[in-house]
């Protein structure tokens, strides 16, 4: 069998190199997209998938993790009733205004009250459990590393919160925000933090750690189903989770920005391939006439560019995926928000093997060259 | 149109046959008449030449002969086929079962090697692999270059590359082969290896070989040459006579 495509690209490689170069950086900038949107947007849902709660019951009609408002703990009470509920836990969340010991003016954060028991769910999958004894300690709190350089402080400095005094006790990793800075602190702290004068005590969010092999959306569900359901409303975890993304994606206009972005890449990939494709058949536009001539079917010889193409196509992915790999890596190490997964790049392959057919499609129009007639003029 | 002394053969014999064969071309307001009524009948078995001035249409003649393109008026017959009445993929069809073409470039692709040139064509016939290979391999040799069948077209002189084109055709056991300036690119040692190897196709394997060429080496070894001039055919003259008796069939070219 004499594989054309697959030896032609072997043979002129150099030809086919700007090919695969920009498919490969059409892949890469979509690849590292991705990474960031993941990364950034994930953490909108950090409390979710950092903690170990199963359920998650909060105000009625929240759409994001930090859209939330305090609830009446008594409309909770069919939680603790619930017998495939293990363990619950209150989860305070507000915004606050913080003020370091130098000069760095006021920074907008986010402060975390949480359960510093032992199995305490909150932030489970994050925080060191000795960090988080250590947050027994009054007036202490965690942040990110990352963010205190923002915040003004070091390990063991103090600053004001909501004119407050806190002390520093230690540095978290991954607990980066969307949009401000998550302070993390033990219930009684925050609640002495907390500025909501009308109900101090009140939880933003109930979490629940349900029995091993209970179905969290079916006690969701059911929790909706009970009287107290006007007053708030249970979601599982991973309901939640992809609440909160979504609501950064899609309903503000940072997402629709970066998916504005990924199609703008899109479009330029299918430019300036398909160009670049083009060259390369019209370069082969006699010998393909020659083909036709001989009764090699026009049919035929579209499948050679299309396969040239797909071997283009995967010769790009592999090339961006390795350097993705490699960058997020790096971003990674540095504290940048990324985050990948099988699905993300998935999507990747999807959006790049769809560019390369455009372009390969594009590019079949140098066929119309291969007309053996024109080889007798 | 004259008719020199040697006899044709009898017009029931030929295997194409054109006929009121009219073209013309339209570039802008201008209107460009490049063939004009042609009639003419090509036997099997022989070398016809289609010589004259660039200009004349001989190329465009060639092209509608052998279902490249289409005539405005007139009808093409191909081995009893009206080559008018078939679709563009039927064409592609009869194209690929009983014709073969060699062009003044050679049109081979730099990355196969000759044996894969010859192949590639094949493969799309529906023969099996090891068919493939047996007629590749003796359509090489049969132009004297199997030694040279692993070489790809960078590494062949132009007269090998012009063989490898020869063979790509040959092994498709065609049983119409045409050929356009076959010659005009090659020096004289290899231009006369080429006409001998046409020459000795259409005596070998009766097959019917249709060459446009304005080259004299090779009207002195047509068997018939016919001279165009502005779109018409102006003289058909007759140099050898005809193959006879005519090779059967069974004599064409068979798989080793």
């Amino acid at each position: 069998m004499v594989a054309l495509a697959r030896q032609t690209l072997r043979h002129e490689w150099r030809r086919f190199l700007p090919v695969v170069v920009s498919v490969g950086f059409a892949s890469l900038l979509l690849l590292l997209q991705t990474a960031l949107v993941l990364g950034i947007f994930g953490s909108a849902s950090v409390y979710v998938s950092g903690s170990a709660a199963d359920l998650w019951l909060g105000y009625p009609g929240t759409q994001s993790v930090d859209q939330g408002r305090p609830i009446d703990p008594d409309a909770t009470t069919a939680l603790y009733l619930d017998p495939r509920v293990q363990q619950v836990e209150p989860f305070l969340w507000f915004d606050g205004d913080w003020r370091g010991p130098d000069d760095t003016g006021a920074v907008s954060i986010y402060v975390s009250g949480i359960d510093t028991r032992a199995d305490g769910l909150m932030f489970a999958r994050l925080l060191d459990p000795a960090l988080r004894a250590a947050l027994r300690e009054p007036d202490t709190v965690v942040v990110d590393r990352a963010e205190l350089d923002k915040l003004g402080v070091g390990i063991g400095r103090s600053a004001r919160i909501n004119g407050h005094r806190v002390r520093v006790i230690g540095v978290g990793r991954g607990l980066r925000a969307l949009g401000g800075v998550n302070v993390l602190a033990s219930l009684e702290t925050a609640r002495a933090l907390n500025t909501d004068a009308t109900h101090p005590d009140w939880p933003t969010y109930m979490v629940a750690r349900l029995r091993p092999g209970s179905d969290a959306a079916a006690v969701a569900r059911s929790l909706a189903g009970h009287g107290a359901a006007a007053r708030i409303e249970a979601w599982s975890a991973a309901d939640f989770a992809r609440r909160s993304i979504a609501f950064w994606m899609f309903d503000t206009g940072a997402g629709s920005g970066v998916l504005f972005l990924g199609g703008i890449v899109l479009l330029v990939g299918v430019a300036i391939t398909s160009q670049t494709l083009l060259a390369t058949v019209l370069g082969a536009a006699r010998e393909y006439a020659t083909l036709n001539a001989l009764g090699v079917s026009m049919r035929a010889l579209r499948w050679v560019v299309l396969e040239q193409a797909a071997w283009v196509g995967a010769l790009g992915l592999l090339g961006a995926s390795a350097l993705g790999a490699t960058l997020v890596a790096l971003a990674r190490a540095h504290d940048v928000p990324v985050a990948f997964d099988g699905s993300g790049w998935a999507a990747c392959v999807a959006a790049v093997m769809l560019l390369t057919l455009l372009s390969a499609l594009a590019a079949l129009r140098g066929l119309r060259r291969a007309d053996p007639a024109l080889l007798l003029r | 149109m004259n008719q020199a002394a040697i006899p044709a053969p009898p017009p029931h014999a030929a295997t194409l046959l054109g006929g009121g064969l009219c073209k013309s071309f339209v570039s802008g307001k201008l209107r460009t008449e490049v063939l004009r009524e042609v009639a003419l009948q090509v036997w099997p078995g022989e070398l016809t030449l289609i010589s004259g001035p660039s200009g004349c249409g001989k190329s465009t003649l060639l092209s509608i002969l052998s279902g490249l393109q289409r005539a405005d008026r007139g009808r093409v017959t191909a081995l009893g086929e009206d080559l008018g009445a078939l679709d563009a993929t039927a064409l592609e069809r009869f194209r690929l079962r009983h014709t073969g073409f060699i062009f003044q470039g050679f049109n081979l692709f730099p990355a196969l090697n000759a044996l894969d040139q010859v192949r590639l064509p094949l493969q799309y016939m529906g023969l099996a692999a090891a068919e493939v290979r047996s007629r590749a391999e003796a359509a090489l040799a049969e132009v004297g270059i199997a030694h040279r069948q692993r070489l790809r077209p960078a590494e062949l002189s132009g007269g090998e590359k012009q063989r490898v084109a020869i063979a790509r055709a040959l092994a498709k056991h065609p049983a119409l082969l045409f050929a356009d300036e076959p010659t005009s690119a090659l020096d004289a040692g290899n231009g006369q290896i080429v006409i001998d190897l046409l020459h000795r196709i259409a005596r070998s394997h009766n097959t019917l070989v249709l060459c446009v060429s304005h080259d004299p080496r090779l009207i002195r070894h047509a068997d018939r040459v016919l001279s165009m001039e502005d779109g018409r055919i102006l003289d058909d003259r007759r140099l050898a006579p005809p193959p006879s008796p005519l090779p059967p069939d069974s004599s064409r070219m068979s798989t080793p």
